[in-house]
């Protein structure tokens, strides 16, 4: 098998806007995301040592600024912990009894080809970075990467109660979002 | 009866599984007399299904680049 090696000086012509693009998929400002890519190559430097081979530098290099997200969210998640709210406060979706709230009412939407719909994923990721930010987390990691929710409430340290409550919203807040800033227009 | 704010909640749980027997039995028949909820029921599963294609096409500008490649140099010293 051959094995693989790295080049360091190639990265940033190779990497940059491709580690760049997957980073602001998963935070909320591209600032952020330009600190965590070049936060991936300084510590892919350093680190370069361990690097045996096994998988491709590029490979490598995504499995490294996966790391740095998650250290990102660990990192905000502690700054976060009042946004994470109960079942009741701050839901404007539905009234008291539960009953859905007039300008929240579910449309129809006529999602025909729009998956691949440049436009509509700039909306999408709009909306997404719209919700609290604790909110956006559980929701990338649970929906965007696949995570398990008892892999998410470890990782984040969080109760699985409190994790529902945030799923709940955000999918409540996105679909709203998306409704008005998509469907509606 | 379970209310939306319930069904909509149970909705998302039901995905991985995390509902009991008497919670499914009564979404189902929520959802047969809400059409509010049964859209969401339909719109909640289409953004998983968007989500798993969620991406971004951005650049480094080339000062940006030139800046990143001056601070990895310096890194090493």
């Amino acid at each position: 098998m051959t094995k693989h090696q790295l080049n360091p000086d190639t990265w940033i012509n190779l990497y940059a806007d491709q580690l760049l693009s997957y980073a602001l998929v998963r935070v909320p400002e591209r600032d952020v995301a330009k600190d965590l890519v070049q936060d991936t190559f300084f510590s892919a430097l350093k680190s370069k040592e361990n690097f045996r081979g096994e998988i491709s530098e590029k490979n490598w290099l995504y499995l490294v600024l996966r790391s740095r997200i998650l250290d990102y969210y660990k990192k905000r998640k502690e700054v976060l912990e009042s946004d994470f709210g109960t079942d009741d406060d701050d839901d404007d979706s539905f009234d008291n009894k539960g009953h859905w709230m007039d300008g929240k009412l579910p449309k129809e939407w006529s999602t025909d080809n729009i998956i691949q719909n440049k436009e509509f994923m700039q909306i999408f990721l709009q909306c997404k970075s719209a919700l609290k930010e604790v909110q956006a987390q559980v929701f990338t990691m649970k929906y965007i990467d696949g995570e398990e929710s008892e892999t998410i409430c470890k990782e984040l340290e969080i109760l699985s109660s409190n994790y529902w409550v945030l799923i709940h919203r955000a999918k409540l807040q996105l679909r709203s979002c998306i409704e008005k800033n998509w469907f509606d227009k | 009866m379970i209310n939306c704010k319930e069904s909509t909640r149970l909705t998302i749980k039901k995905e991985e599984n995390k509902i009991t027997l008497r919670e499914r039995i009564e979404l189902s028949f929520h959802l047969m007399m809400c059409k509010f909820c049964s859209a969401f029921n339909v719109q909640n599963s289409w953004i998983n299904g968007v989500s798993k294609h969620a991406e971004a096409h951005d650049s480094f500008s080339e000062s940006e680049k030139q800046d990143l490649e001056v601070r990895m140099k310096d890194s090493t010293k």
